[in-house]
């Protein structure tokens, strides 16, 4: 095991620049994911860690060792990847066991961690088969039993439940934090599924066009985001936004066709970075709730209404604003309705306008 | 009523009478080399010309390894194809995956040139070839025929090789460098028996040109027991005489083995190896 340091890392193809400079400290049995859009960078520099692309800049060391000039199979990692690239001529015994082959492992004890790994990921009935006569769970199961098997130092995983259908992924990913609680070997974890992200990580990093966000646990980027961005990357649905002018006193917020709403002597203290100037206000949808007669309450015109179950979202318009709202199952609502709905500004999240970055703490 | 466009009249019947022209044509001569090789001189003379030999012989076998040391060209020829063959697999495989893999610049320019090398016409390079082979004193001996085979061939193999190893998933030959090889074990451990399809195919070409040329054979080797094949064939001929059944059965000697190699290893060239390594 061992901790992975990646220090002003940067990357350029050709004359682009991909990655410009980034810095995070994945700690010794940590689960770190790397997560962001596409395009941000998060899969170049998850191929840098393995040795697969160079690095144009900056150092990376594994368990203390510079790396940036060692080959892949030196630096004692493994790596499971989008599209499985399982060896499609071999078996999966074969699959498994190819990189004990290729480290000089003798046979026995080969075979013994190929049992073992198969065992742990319940593949054992399917090591006679060849990768085509497996399912897509299948197959990804014994690209982590590829991975697990030399029991590295750094698990690497490249977006791997992307090709997989909602239940698979969501049974993969208990499978997956499994393992880590297991092994606690470290776990550097690349998706675009802010899911994912916050149900596996120990901590998130969030990459956008090359450029490290917020690196954090999974509650602080949700509850404490540094800028707009994250705060609208991590949460499912989204955090709502609305650009506002606040008064001096914190009264009221202004959110355009002449809808101004109450603010409550509670949310004044956090909205007071925003005292007399323009704000991009952030609220969750769970703080967008159903209500009259709180300090906060105004009408909202019903715009969408869908319908989950548990819960119901509630898509409404506040002046210019249009924000979600997690209503009660049974909300009873339809669009064109008018409901009174209760802003709980004390837990909102306010951003400057020009830069993104995060006024509240 | 729209009227139905006019469509070319049995069409698939006009794809069969074509596949049955190319095959004639290739077959045809070689059935007749063969009922030559089988009849008597006087026999092949007389005319009305016969097609089936009225009196079958094997004479004309016997005389094919009792008139010249065939068995010595044979080895030639085979010793000669079959290591020009490997040089020629392994130099194209390097240099495939080269212009692949590794973001060479202009990998098309690159590909173009090894396709006008391909162009030259074998007696231009006769004479700076017999220059050559004579300073290096290889001049009858395999070598002198062995590298300038494998050079000629390598064109060919490295496009049908580049071809591909194009279809094979970059992350197939991370995944492996991950588990510990090289560059060049990911090569030889994933790549190559991926694609055996492509490997044995450009094999085939490069075995199939070495063991029909002749004319660097005839210029690069004068003496006998360094011909190959189809240079030793010639020697059946007398000054004034063409002994056609006895040149027919000695052709017939030269067209088994390589038949019979190609029928082996037809059978190792199955697509559809990759499906299942990678999704969908």
């Amino acid at each position: 095991m061992a901790a992975v340091e990646i220090r002003s890392v940067r990357k350029s193809f050709g004359r682009v620049d991909v990655i410009h400079g980034i810095d995070i400290t994945v700690d010794d049995g940590e689960f770190a994911v790397l997560v962001g859009p596409s395009g941000c960078g998060k899969s170049t520099l998850l191929r840098m860690i393995a040795g697969l692309e160079s690095v144009s800049d900056g150092e990376i060391a594994i368990g203390g060792k510079v790396v940036n000039d060692l080959p892949p199979r030196e630096r004692d990692i493994a790596m499971v990847f989008q599209d499985y690239a399982l060896y499609p001529h071999k078996t999966v015994a074969e699959n498994i066991a190819f990189g004990l082959r290729m480290r000089g492992t003798p046979k026995p004890e080969m075979e013994k961690l190929v049992r073992e790994a198969s065992d742990i990921l319940q593949i054992g009935h399917l090591l006679e088969r060849k990768p085509g006569q497996l399912s897509g769970g299948q197959r990804q199961r014994v690209a982590m039993g590829r991975a697990i098997v030399r029991r590295p130092k750094v698990f690497l995983f490249d977006e791997p439940l992307s090709n997989l259908d909602a239940q698979l992924r969501a049974e993969m990913r208990i499978e997956i934090k499994k393992l880590h609680q297991r092994f606690g070997t470290t776990i550097v974890y690349v998706t675009h599924d802010q899911i994912e992200a916050m149900t596996l990580a120990d901590r998130i990093a969030i990459l956008k066009g090359g450029y490290l966000q917020q690196f954090a646990s999974p509650n602080t980027c949700y509850a404490r985001p540094v800028n707009r961005f994250v705060a609208g990357f991590i949460g499912s649905p989204p955090m709502n936004f609305a650009e506002t002018d606040v008064d001096a006193g914190i009264s009221r917020l202004s959110l355009g066709q002449g809808l101004s709403v109450p603010v409550s002597p509670e949310a004044r203290q956090r909205l007071q970075p925003a005292a007399g100037r323009r704000v991009v206000l952030g609220l969750r949808p769970e703080h967008v709730k159903p209500g009259a007669g709180g300090p906060s309450s105004v009408p909202a015109g019903v715009e969408l209404v869908e319908p989950l179950g548990s819960e119901t979202l509630v898509l409404l318009r506040l002046g210019d604003a249009l924000f979600t709202g997690r209503f009660p199952a049974e909300a009873g609502l339809k669009p064109g309705d008018t409901t009174p709905v209760d802003c709980a500004f004390a837990n909102a999240h306010l951003f400057d306008p020009q830069s993104g970055q995060a006024l509240t703490a | 009523m729209a009227m139905a466009l006019p469509r070319f009249p049995n069409k698939r019947k006009m794809i069969w009478l074509a596949a049955l022209i190319v095959a004639a044509n290739g077959f045809l001569p070689v059935l007749w080399i063969l009922l030559t090789s089988v009849k008597t001189e006087t026999e092949l003379m007389r005319l009305p010309i016969t097609i089936l030999p009225a009196a079958p012989t094997l004479q004309n076998y016997v005389r094919v390894f009792t008139d010249q040391p065939i068995h010595l060209f044979l080895w030639n020829s085979f010793a000669v194809a079959v290591l020009s063959t490997a040089l020629c697999i392994t130099v194209s495989a390097l240099a495939a995956y080269a212009l692949v893999r590794l973001r060479l610049p202009a990998p098309g320019l690159i590909l173009s040139v090894l396709l006008a090398i391909a162009m030259f016409p074998l007696i231009s390079l006769v004479v700076p070839l017999f220059q050559t082979m004579r300073s290096l004193e290889l001049l009858n001996t395999w070598p002198a025929l062995i590298l300038p085979y494998a050079v000629l061939s390598m064109p060919v193999c490295t496009m049908v090789l580049v071809s591909f190893f194009q279809d094979i998933p970059n992350d197939l030959e991370n995944a492996a460098m991950i588990d510990g090889c090289t560059r060049v074990g990911a090569l030889w451990h994933v790549v190559i028996p991926l694609t055996a399809p492509g490997v044995f195919t450009a094999a085939i070409l490069a075995f199939v040109n070495c063991w029909d040329e002749f004319l660097l054979a005839l210029t690069l080797s004068s003496r006998v027991v360094k011909r190959t094949l189809p240079v030793g064939i010639t020697l059946y001929q007398g000054e004034f005489a063409f002994p056609w059944p006895i040149i027919s059965a000695a052709l017939i000697v030269a067209i088994v083995p390589v038949s019979i190699l190609i029928a082996v290893f037809q059978d190792r060239v199955v697509g559809g190896l990759t499906s299942g390594g990678m999704k969908g």
